[in-house]
């Protein structure tokens, strides 16, 4: 530093004001000296015994350098007035100095530091690692040029909260619309991507030429789609890949511009490479590969016989638009509203509830219906780790009071000597604030593992959802505003409650009574967190048990020696017929494999979350009154096979048979929850339904089978129906299922072999046990069970430290008061049991209220308990007593250690 | 044998500024008055005295210049400013209660 100002200033005005201190007590040292010699002393000795006096010179001469040579002046010259400068030179030196001491403090007692951090970075690195997750689902903008005059248009119907359209419409608006400068569109696409004989199952996008231009999105290696590279139809085989794409399956080639790759049978060219800050039109979902959106028919030929192209009615298509600059949002709703009366005139078949609507393109995260669901849930999650991270700050606070409580003595002493309130509350902020910063620093390495250990969940979809959120700016500001909130919450009131002594009380160097001041807000910290804890608990618990009961719970069909395997026809292209022919092979080809007992095709297995098949129903015997619409029911189609395989057997008449083909009359079987919603106390057989209309084709009712799970293991009764393989056009996606007795894996290999064998190109999308099936499906109980339950012994932990640390301090105080009472004869017993009542008392009270905030806040999983209430006793009770259990080791440690306290020593220590 | 009794820090700074409140002086004058006043009872390090002095001239509660001894020496000299004054009215107020708060607390009950 001094050379540093030397260099600066100029060795001349440093060296001399040293020169001037070592003058001036060069003089001092004379003086002395002379002194000693008039009072007798021999030259020599009284130079000595002068030099004596002054200890170590060059300290001092070091000290009063340092004093006069502080940063804010460093040429040692003085104001002789207090000028802002000057104030803020000391409010900089003072918060120096702050900082060394608080950092020597903590230095000092190891242990608490380490709990401290240990907490708080627990506590905020939890936070942390839920707010990247929520930011980056939704919140965080996207990598796209401007984002805000970017417009969502949609059809306002009702399907997916209104956000897709028909690509003819979008033309016709790409066409019309004056208050953009571009309009561009894309769609969702599934195939399978064939590279040396293997198929592989991926995910891409359509898009029309404009969109990368429109978002800004340059491709970092080759071009993009021109102008006419997508009008026309079937049109240039061309694709893009992500860079992800590019760098695993094509190794990052940087030649490999113009190289053909084969999606779904089909040869394109790929002409570019986008950067994967980029990953498509619906994030977290990362696609793989883009189209010109010409090809909407080319993957999967539209059944029907017209192109996709010019269906309409059809809404499969997301739109995007820049608002023209200058052009309002609502003057730009307006004119698509026009455009859109104008088409619903023109055709009133397919457009009459279409009426276009703006919605700025960052409100729009999947798709409105799914987003409204995410805030809630990403709320209620924020809330549970608000929590943890209450229980932290709640420690903490206790312990700085205990410790607050501790330097009564010197905090008065400072007081009286005129260190104002602020100065000294100002300090402990500096010390409290550090031990956050520390934590925060830590918190940061929680976070960063945490959100390791979550990308490494996979939950069972077969999207692929780019999770790889890396720790940004933005998270760690957030990291930051937590840790400072944090120690300012945990840190102002300890400080501001021991700043404000009575200067009597605390003067007193050992005042029995002083230990049990603070002790109303300490004891209401502990209570806090003890409540805080078992809510956590008490719903692990309950979680817990849901589970445990899932297992028990009959889905009401096989659950073992059954695999499933799901070939990726719908992706494939292939026809109808194509498809009904494929199934039908495949099925008899799996059936003759050895260890294979027998085959089905199944739309949609039971418990299978994925799926949806709703078919609407009409009734021939309940005519719909006006307005009134068709209820949808979940349906699957089957092969005769099916219901032996899965273990359903029928319960009236009979189930699906070979003889339901084509020709013969349409027929169906429905569960008992249908027969109880439809056609309650009646014979269900003979009746007629109708899939079409409500004037038929009709079919009839044959059977009723036995009952079994649809959606969830804890659903109400549901209404289905099974439907004949032949009978029902093909959708083309669907599993064959097989019962397999022996070893499951090689029966796999062998259904695996079969489809390659009847198509090469085809991927398979999924093979499973039936058991891995129905842990699927408990997949979201299994993931909060975990996670609360982790939170939960977190939380209870650190209440427990909480306990522990109040107690410990209390008993700390309380010795020379426990030295008495020993010595007018209370007993050992006698003082563990004093000390246990007063500390257990706390944990009672907090676990009261704990469990009074349960009571209220178990609603909320109500939908996913399977068989267990939420006001479960045994939930609720094994709770309570892992908490009272922690809390009274927690209490008998310094129980203990205060009944080995010696009462002599006690009594003395004054 | 004289007994040493250390003093804090702002009781040094007010010892010094009441000193200066006759006249200018330099360190050693200082410590010299303190401890005739006080009847050697009170005896200033000059560890302590030295760096008090520089932070009080810091802070404008004193100004210094360098003048000479009545011996001829070039010492350099201290002076109380307005600052310091009522720095000084103000620290022997507080003074004033401390002693007392201490002194009910030495009381006998």
């Amino acid at each position: 530093m001094r050379r540093w100002l030397s260099r600066l200033f100029g060795t001349d005005a440093v060296t001399r004001m040293e020169r001037e201190i070592r003058d001036e007590l060069e003089l001092h040292l004379e003086l002395r000296t002379d002194e000693n010699i008039a009072s007798g002393m021999a030259p020599a000795a009284a130079r000595r015994d002068a030099e004596q006096r002054f200890g170590d010179f060059e300290r001092i001469v070091e000290r009063g350098r340092q004093v006069r040579l502080d940063p804010s002046n460093p040429l040692g010259r003085f104001p002789s007035r207090t000028t802002p400068h000057a104030t803020r030179a000391r409010f900089m030196n003072d918060f120096m100095q702050d900082l060394q001491y608080g950092a020597r403090t903590l230095a000092k007692s190891p242990g608490f530091t380490l709990v401290a951090v240990l907490s708080l970075a627990l506590g905020i690195g939890f936070n942390s690692t839920v707010f990247t997750v929520i930011d980056a689902v939704v919140f965080k903008p996207r990598a796209v040029e401007d984002p805000d005059s970017l417009v969502r248009i949609g059809a306002g119907d009702d399907t997916l909260g209104g956000i897709m359209q028909s690509y003819p419409d979008f033309r016709d608006l790409r066409e019309q619309a004056e208050s953009f400068t571009d309009v561009a569109a894309w769609r969702t696409e599934m195939t399978t991507y064939n590279h040396r004989g293997d198929a592989e199952f991926v995910f891409g996008e359509s898009v029309s030429a404009e969109l990368f231009d429109l978002l800004g999105v340059q491709p970092i290696l080759g071009r993009g789609f021109a102008p006419d590279e997508d009008d026309h139809p079937g049109g240039d085989r061309v694709v893009m890949v992500s860079e992800r794409f590019w760098g695993s399956r094509l190794g990052s080639d940087p030649e490999v511009i113009g190289r053909e790759l084969v999606f779904a049978g089909v040869p394109f060219t790929l002409i570019g490479v986008i950067p994967s800050s980029y990953t498509g039109g619906t994030p977290p979902i990362a696609v793989n590969f883009w189209l010109p959106i010409s090809n909407l028919d080319t993957l999967q030929p539209s059944t029907g016989g017209t192109s996709r192209l010019e269906r309409r009615g059809s809404h499969s298509i997301s739109v995007i638009a820049r608002l023209k600059p200058g052009v309002s949002r609502e003057a730009a709703q307006e004119e698509v509203r026009a455009i859109s009366s104008a088409l619903t005139e023109a055709y009133p078949e397919t457009n009459d509830d279409t009426v276009f609507t703006l919605i700025p393109a960052s409100d729009v995260r999947i798709d409105p219906s799914i987003d409204r669901a995410m805030l809630p849930a990403g709320g209620v999650l924020m809330a549970v780790v608000g929590l943890v991270l209450l229980i932290s700050c709640a420690n903490l606070a206790n312990m700085m009071l205990a410790r607050g409580s501790a330097r009564n003595q010197e905090v008065a002493v400072r007081q009286a000597m005129g260190a104002s309130r602020w100065r000294l509350v100002r300090q402990m902020m500096t010390e409290s604030l550090l031990l956050a910063a520390l934590g925060g620093l830590a918190a940061v390495g929680v976070a960063a593992a945490s959100l390791r250990v979550l990308q490494a969940i996979k939950p069972p979809v077969m999207i692929p959802i780019d999770f790889s959120v890396p720790i940004d700016p933005r998270v760690l500001s957030f990291t930051a505003l937590l840790a400072v909130v944090a120690g300012v919450a945990f840190g102002l009131v300890p400080a501001l409650r021991s700043t404000q002594m009575e200067l009597t009380g605390a003067l007193k160097a050992n005042d029995a009574r002083s230990g049990t001041r603070g002790n109303g807000l300490r004891s209401t910290l502990v209570a806090v967190q003890v409540a805080v804890s078992l809510v956590l608990l008490i719903s692990a618990a309950l979680l817990g048990r849901s589970l445990i009961n899932a297992q028990t719970i009959d889905p009401g069909i096989t659950t073992d020696s059954i695999v499933s395997i799901v070939p990726g026809i719908a992706f494939q292209g292939y026809s109808a017929q194509e498809s009904r022919d494929f199934h039908r092979q495949a099925v008899e080809r799996i059936a003759a494999l050895p260890g294979v007992e027998r085959a089905a095709f199944v739309e949609r297995m039971p418990l299978e979350s994925m799926t949806i098949m709703d078919r609407d129903v009409w009734f021939q015997d309940q005519p719909l009154e006006a307005g009134e619409e068709a209820p949808g029911i979940m349906s699957a189609t089957v092969t005769p096979d099916y219901f032996d395989v899965l273990g359903i057997r029928p319960e009236r008449g009979r189930l699906i048979e070979p003889g339901d083909v084509a020709e013969a009359p349409g027929v169906a079987v429905v569960n008992q929850a249908f027969v109880d919603r439809f056609w309650p106390e009646q014979n269900p057989i003979g009746k007629r339904i109708s899939l079409l209309s409500d004037e038929g084709p009709w079919i009839e009712v044959v059977g009723v089978n036995s009952a079994h799970k649809i959606l969830t293991l804890g659903e109400e009764p549901t209404a289905h129906m099974y439907l004949p393989f032949e009978q029902r056009p093909a959708s083309g996606l669907g599993s064959i299922v097989a019962r397999v007795p022996g070893d499951a894996a090689a029966a796999l290999d062998g259904m695996r072999q079969v489809v390659r064998e009847l198509d090469p190109n085809l991927a398979i999308m999924e093979t499973k046990t039936i058991q891995q099936h129905l842990a699927i499906s408990l997949f979201p109980v299994r993931l909060a069970a975990a996670a609360l339950g982790i939170l939960g012994a977190v939380g209870a932990v650190l209440a427990a430290l909480g306990v522990y640390g109040v107690v410990a301090f209390g008993v700390a105080r309380r010795t020379h008061e426990i030295g008495i009472r020993m010595a007018v004869g209370a007993d050992r017993n006698g003082v563990v049991r004093l000390v246990l009542r007063q500390g257990m008392r706390v944990v009672l009270i907090g676990a009261a209220v704990g469990v009074a905030v349960s009571l209220v806040s178990t609603r909320v999983l109500g939908a996913i308990l399977y068989g267990v209430s939420a006001t479960d006793a045994a939930a609720f009770g094994g709770a309570i007593l892992a908490i009272a259990g922690v809390a009274l080791v927690a209490n008998l440690v310094p129980a203990l250690r205060a009944s080995r306290v010696d009462p002599i020593a006690a009594l003395r220590s004054e | 044998m004289v007994k040493r009794i250390d003093l804090f820090r702002g009781t040094l700074d007010m010892l010094v500024l009441q000193t200066l409140l006759e006249n200018p002086l330099h360190g050693y004058a200082i410590a010299k008055a303190i401890q005739r006043v006080t009847d050697e009872v009170l005896t200033v390090e000059e560890g302590s005295l030295y760096p008090a002095l520089y932070r009080m001239e810091k802070r404008g509660w004193i100004k210094a210049g360098w003048g000479v001894t009545d011996t001829g020496r070039r010492a350099k000299i201290y002076e109380l400013t307005r600052v310091g004054r009522d720095e000084l009215e103000a620290e022997v107020s507080n003074w004033g209660e401390f002693a007392s708060a201490v002194g009910k607390v030495l009381e006998p009950r």
